[in-house]
This record gives structure tokens, C-alpha cells and sequence, in this order.
């Protein structure tokens, strides 16, 4: 997994409450294999609906972080959500909340799901509303996310190991295989229940 | 102090390998189990790492998510034959389309007797909650974490708040569990138990049979919970007597000794909790896109603004243009296109029961489809035993071959566009059963009862004395 330390990018804005797994990326394509693919998958069904959806205005070519509302991917645990999302290019979400299972999800993917503060999240949908096209710097090592042009800042939030493991671009399985003592110790002795 | 720990605390604590201060813990799987669904890049990374399967034994696949249902001649695609070869290379249990023990992965996982009170399943499905009615620690987990558990049996995981919900009071006469869980949905909304270990309890739960149990639980993943929790009784403990993977002999008493004590302390320190009476509750059914967008089948379509926030009115009204519904229509004027019964959530043996009890001697209304698909083969024999195939073929219905079918029109196969399908799954998002359809999420006897009238109806009407 490629290591995060920091980004620059202008936003592709997804608002909207509760956006689900299964708008992100419908379930025929869960298992759409490489990386076009996925992309094209991304959003599908809204992308067949309306040929203005935003990932498909020229302008968001090549953008990086994504700018949504609460509770983004509720619904199915499918990873393939973020698959496709990082497929597309999406490198950060923005939003102000997260389902936990996506947002694990995201994160065994090198993709960095935000929780931006209520206020701060507030005025960035008002500013983008009324038409602005800020940039954003997020800076993982210093814990920082910064739109210079709005004067919003916060930090990210991260828990350390989840943290840690971004920056130095690891996965948790090389940690989990490093367990391997404890885990023969625990299979040893016995579950306590079982 | 133990009077306040909870019933999740307890299968926490027993699960956990280990846990650094600042990382997450290190958490054992008692069982994994796979589906085709979302298999393939865990067994690919674990062969690209020339991994083993750490514990084949306590891993069991199973096929449902991609089976054709409606037309059984089509090929199989490429990730069911798929599974069965890599379960094959890895010395895994797996039940083919044609295993008389396949089925949905939550439908086959209790009747099997695998799933199992104090338990931990692992599943890469969001509805693995299903598995905590049998006071089993369920973790939803992805595709990646399949293949963390494939190579280590463990994954890491953070410990979730929790939040009891006590339901009392008797469900009334054609009010189902989902019904009740509908409700509790439509009530606290799909956000509610966000980052929560949920645990049900009350005498309503008291109550319930197991596969009531298991649909509230199921469900417990559209109130945004992480895992649902039922503390085993003695309705568990006779669900599971004689299944196959149940223990035997003096296993079985051993077992009973540890699983009678899984239960939360009287004072059991939880981190929320909601009441809910059952007696209230009315037959349900949904009129939007989230589960949360419900109401009872003798009320109307409430006006967006009533609705709180102007992000949610946005949302109801947006929900109203996609379903083609106005507010004021009531639930008995919403149209009816297609039936489904079937899904982790209403396809076991009682579910069929209820409906074929609703259809027996009537026909289905001209211009509707209904679909039955059993949970699982063991369920469809059981239902073909009792005549309940039968019952659903005379009254017009189609019959299918066990799997997820149109709950997640994973397969291909989707209803229509702006189709109504009045449907017994658990989701009722924007397009999730085929582009532009639009599910209106109901219990078995109200989906039975919809067939007859092809349109919302209060199953109510249609109870035999």
C-alpha cells in the first residue's frame, strides 16, 4: 500500500444524508475486476441517470478528495465502495460522518475518511453552495486539513495506529501476522467460552 | 462490578487475543464464514502472499449472493464456480448450488447449528448481525479483513459503545418482529445505533422465536448498529438441540453450563438506551429509499415538512420523486408490481409459513409476480414437505432456488424500472433492486397479503380465525 503523507486538491462535492454502498457502486459491479473498471463503476447508476452528475463534469478530472454529508456509506459492507472511490482517484472523504464498516474499509485501502467538525463542515457546504471552488491541503503527518481561501481548519482526526500505518503505508495484516505467538497462546489455553 | 458488565463485554473480553494501549485489539474468529459475494480478492491476495488458510476448520463458504433464481438453466458465473475451486485449494468447507446444505449465509449458519451462543462470526456482509440473536459476537467485516481472518483467524477491531434496547409489551395478532423493527427504525432512524453493539431484550424479545429474534437483528444493521445482540434462553437452546455442528452428548451440557451465563448484569453499564413498546406497533411498510422512511399500512405518506431537518426533508422529498408517491397516499393506495418473498431477513421456515398461511385458497392479483425463494435448501425442503411450494404455485407464485435473489439483484436479475415490489428484505435504497425500481420494504404476511390485493394491504384482514 502507497504511504499518505499529504495532498492538494479541489473537491468534487457529493452532498446529500445517507448516501449508501449500493449508490456508490451497485452490486453487479462489486466484483468488477481492475482498475477501470471500478472507476467506471463508481456511481453508476446516478452517472446513467444525469449526464451532469459531478463526477463527470470536466472540471473534476483529476481531483482527489471528495466532499460529503453524514452516515456516507451506510448500508452494505462491500469494499468494493471503496475500491471503486480510490479507482476513480479518490485519495480523502470530507464529511461529516462515516459508517464505521465503510470507513474501516477505506482505511485498509490507503483511502482517508474525514470527519469534518459540524461548523466546519456547515460553511464549507455554504461556501460551496454559493459557488466557491476552494482548495484543500491535508497534511497527515502534522494532522492538519486547511482551505486557506475559506480560513477553515481541523485536524484529522485519526486515530494513532490507523494513523501510523497510513504514513508508513503498511497493512494491518502484517501486523495481525506479526501476532502470531499470541494468537497460538490464545488457540493453547482455549476461548474461555467455547 | 460484574453485575454491570454486558453480555457484549463478556464475548468481548473472551475474544480478545490481545490489545496494545493506542491499537486496536486483536480479536479471535470462532467462525468464518464466506459467501461469493465478496470472496475473490481476499483468496487472491492471500495466494499472491503464498498464505495458508490458517483454520479451514472454522471456516465454512457457502454460495447465495450470485445465484440465478429466476432461471435456473442460466451458467453459473464465474464467482460461484470460483468459490468452490479456491475452497477446494484450501481445504474449506463449502455448500455449491446444489449442497443440500447451501443457502443464504445467515439462514444456514443457525440451521446448521454453527452459529452458537458465545460464539464470534466473522462474515464480509453487513447483515452478519443476524448471528447475535443466538448471543453470538457478530463482526461485519470486508473483503480485506476476510482475508486477515483467512490467514490468522483474527481481526483487529475497535471496541463499539453500546446501547441496550428493551422492547415490552405483546405484539399484536399480524404484527411481526419486522414490523417492530421497522418501527424502532422509522422512530429513531438509520443513524441510531451508529458505532453501537446493540443489545435487544425485554419480554417482547422473551417472546420471540428464534427466527423472529433473528429478523430483529438482521435489521439492527439498518439502525446503523455494528453487531445486535439477544442473550441465549430457552428458545435458543431448543433451536439448536440436534443440529448438525450443535454439541452432542456431554458436549451439550457442558456448553449449556457456559452459555446460561451469557447474559448483562442486572446493572449493566450501558452507553444508551431505548425503550419501545410493542403493543403499539402496526403492521409496517416503507415509502421511500431509507429504511427510516416508514409508516404503519393504515396511515399516510407524512409531508416532507413535517419532517426535522431541512437535510432530511430534502432527502423525503427527493425519496417521494423516486418511489413516484405523493404525500397524503396512503399505504392501502400504494401499488403493488412484484413480491418478493425471500432475504437473510424473512426466508426461513416461519416466514413461509406466514405467507402461505395468508395465500392458501386465494390467487394473486392479476398483473403481480411473486417471488418465493427459500433461505436455504433445508428450508426448501421443509417448506415442499409441508406443502407450502404448493400453496405459493397455486396462488400464482414462482418458486426459486435458495439465495439473495432480488434482495440484492446481485445475480442480474432485477425487477423493472419504476416497478413497485412490495419486498420481506431489509433495504430499500435508490435503484439497490435493479435500476429505478422502488421497494417498499414489508413483513411476509403483509407481502402475502399485497400479492392478493396488488396493492398494500393489512395482513390483518386475511388472519384465519
Amino acid at each position: 500500500m502507497a504511504s499518505f503523507r499529504h495532498l492538494r486538491s479541489r473537491l468534487v462535492p457529493l452532498l446529500g444524508p445517507d448516501i449508501d454502498t449500493d449508490q456508490i457502486i451497485p452490486a453487479q459491479y462489486v466484483n468488477a475486476a481492475g482498475t477501470e473498471a471500478l472507476a467506471r463503476a463508481l456511481f453508476r447508476r446516478l452517472r446513467d441517470q444525469n449526464a451532469r452528475f459531478v463526477l463527470d463534469r470536466p472540471e473534476m478530472a483529476g481531483r482527489t478528495v471528495m466532499l460529503v454529508g453524514s452516515n456516507f456509506g451506510c448500508g452494505s459492507s462491500r469494499e468494493a465502495a471503496a475500491w471503486a472511490l480510490s479507482a476513480w482517484g479518490i485519495r480523502a472523504l470530507i464529511g461529516r460522518s462515516f459508517n464505521a464498516t465503510f470507513s474501516g474499509n477505506c482505511l485498509q485501502n490507503g483511502l482517508l475518511p474525514i470527519a469534518a467538525p459540524l461548523e466546519a463542515h456547515g460553511a464549507l457546504c455554504e461556501a460551496i453552495g454559493a459557488g466557491a471552488d476552494p482548495e484543500i491541503a491535508i497534511d497527515l503527518e502534522r494532522d492538519r486539513v486547511e482551505f486557506t481561501e475559506l480560513g477553515i481548519a481541523f485536524s484529522v482526526g485519526l486515530e494513532p495506529f490507523a494513523r501510523e500505518l497510513l504514513l508508513r503505508g503498511m497493512d494491518e495484516l502484517h501486523y495481525l501476522l506479526d501476532r502470531r505467538a499470541e494468537i497460538e497462546a490464545y488457540e493453547t489455553r482455549g476461548g474461555p467460552l467455547q | 462490578m460484574l453485575a454491570r458488565t454486558t453480555l457484549y463485554d463478556k464475548l468481548w473480553e473472551a475474544h480478545c487475543v490481545s490489545h496494545r494501549p493506542d491499537h486496536p485489539a486483536v480479536m479471535y474468529v470462532d467462525l468464518h464464514l464466506v459467501h461469493d459475494g465478496t470472496y475473490r480478492r481476499a483468496f487472491e491476495m492471500l495466494e499472491q502472499g503464498k498464505l495458508a488458510v490458517r483454520r479451514p476448520d472454522l471456516t465454512f463458504a457457502t454460495t447465495d449472493h450470485c445465484l440465478p433464481i429466476s432461471d435456473p438453466s442460466r451458467p453459473m458465473p464465474p464467482v460461484v464456480t470460483g468459490l468452490s475451486a479456491a475452497c477446494a485449494r484450501h481445504g474449506i468447507s463449502i455448500y455449491g448450488p446444489e449442497h443440500e446444505r447451501q443457502g443464504i449465509v445467515h439462514v444456514i449458519g443457525p440451521e446448521l447449528g454453527l452459529t452458537q451462543p458465545g460464539k464470534s462470526v466473522a462474515c464480509a456482509d453487513s447483515h452478519t448481525t443476524t448471528h447475535g440473536a443466538f448471543g453470538a459476537l457478530a463482526f461485519v467485516i470486508g473483503t480485506t479483513q476476510v482475508l486477515h481472518a483467512l490467514a490468522t483467524q483474527c481481526i483487529l477491531q475497535r471496541r463499539a459503545r453500546t446501547m441496550s434496547i428493551v422492547i415490552d409489551g405483546a405484539l399484536q395478532r399480524g404484527v411481526t418482529a419486522k414490523d417492530l423493527i421497522l418501527a424502532i427504525i422509522t422512530r429513531y432512524g438509520i443513524a441510531a445505533a451508529s458505532g453501537h453493539a446493540v443489545e435487544f431484550s425485554g419480554s417482547a424479545i422473551r417472546a420471540m422465536g428464534m427466527e423472529e429474534r433473528m429478523t430483529l437483528c438482521n435489521m439492527a444493521a439498518e439502525l446503523g448498529a455494528r453487531t445486535a445482540l439477544i442473550a441465549p434462553d430457552d428458545r435458543t437452546l431448543d433451536y439448536l438441540h440436534g443440529r448438525p455442528f450443535a454439541p452432542k452428548g456431554t458436549d451439550w451440557e457442558r456448553a449449556l453450563a457456559r452459555w446460561r451465563l451469557l447474559v448483562s448484569g442486572e446493572d449493566g453499564r450501558f452507553d444508551s438506551r431505548l425503550r419501545f413498546d410493542a403493543c403499539e406497533v402496526h403492521p409496517m411498510v416503507t415509502w421511500g429509499t431509507t429504511p427510516a422512511m416508514g409508516m404503519a399500512v393504515n396511515a399516510a405518506i407524512p409531508a416532507p415538512e413535517s419532517v426535522g431537518a431541512p437535510e432530511e426533508r430534502e432527502a423525503a422529498e427527493q425519496a417521494l420523486r423516486y418511489m413516484g408517491l405523493a404525500p397524503g397516499t396512503t399505504a392501502q393506495e400504494m401499488p403493488v408490481d412484484v413480491v418478493f418473498i425471500g432475504s437473510c431477513t424473512n426466508s426461513r421456515i416461519e416466514d413461509l409459513r406466514a405467507a402461505a398461511g395468508v395465500l392458501r385458497g386465494r390467487k394473486v392479483a392479476p398483473g403481480v409476480r411473486l417471488l418465493v425463494v427459500p433461505g436455504s435448501q433445508a428450508v426448501r425442503r421443509q417448506a415442499e414437505a409441508e406443502g407450502l411450494r404448493e400453496v405459493f404455485t397455486a396462488a400464482g407464485g414462482e418458486w426459486g432456488r435458495p439465495g439473495c435473489s432480488l434482495c440484492v439483484a446481485m445475480n442480474g436479475e432485477f425487477a423493472g424500472a419504476r416497478k413497485y415490489v412490495a419486498s420481506t428484505s431489509n433495504r430499500n435504497f435508490q435503484d439497490r433492486q435493479g435500476p429505478g425500481a422502488r421497494t417498499l420494504l414489508v413483513s411476509p404476511l403483509t407481502a402475502a397479503a399485497s400479492a392478493v390485493d396488488g396493492r398494500i394491504a393489512d395482513p390483518r384482514r386475511y388472519l384465519a380465525d
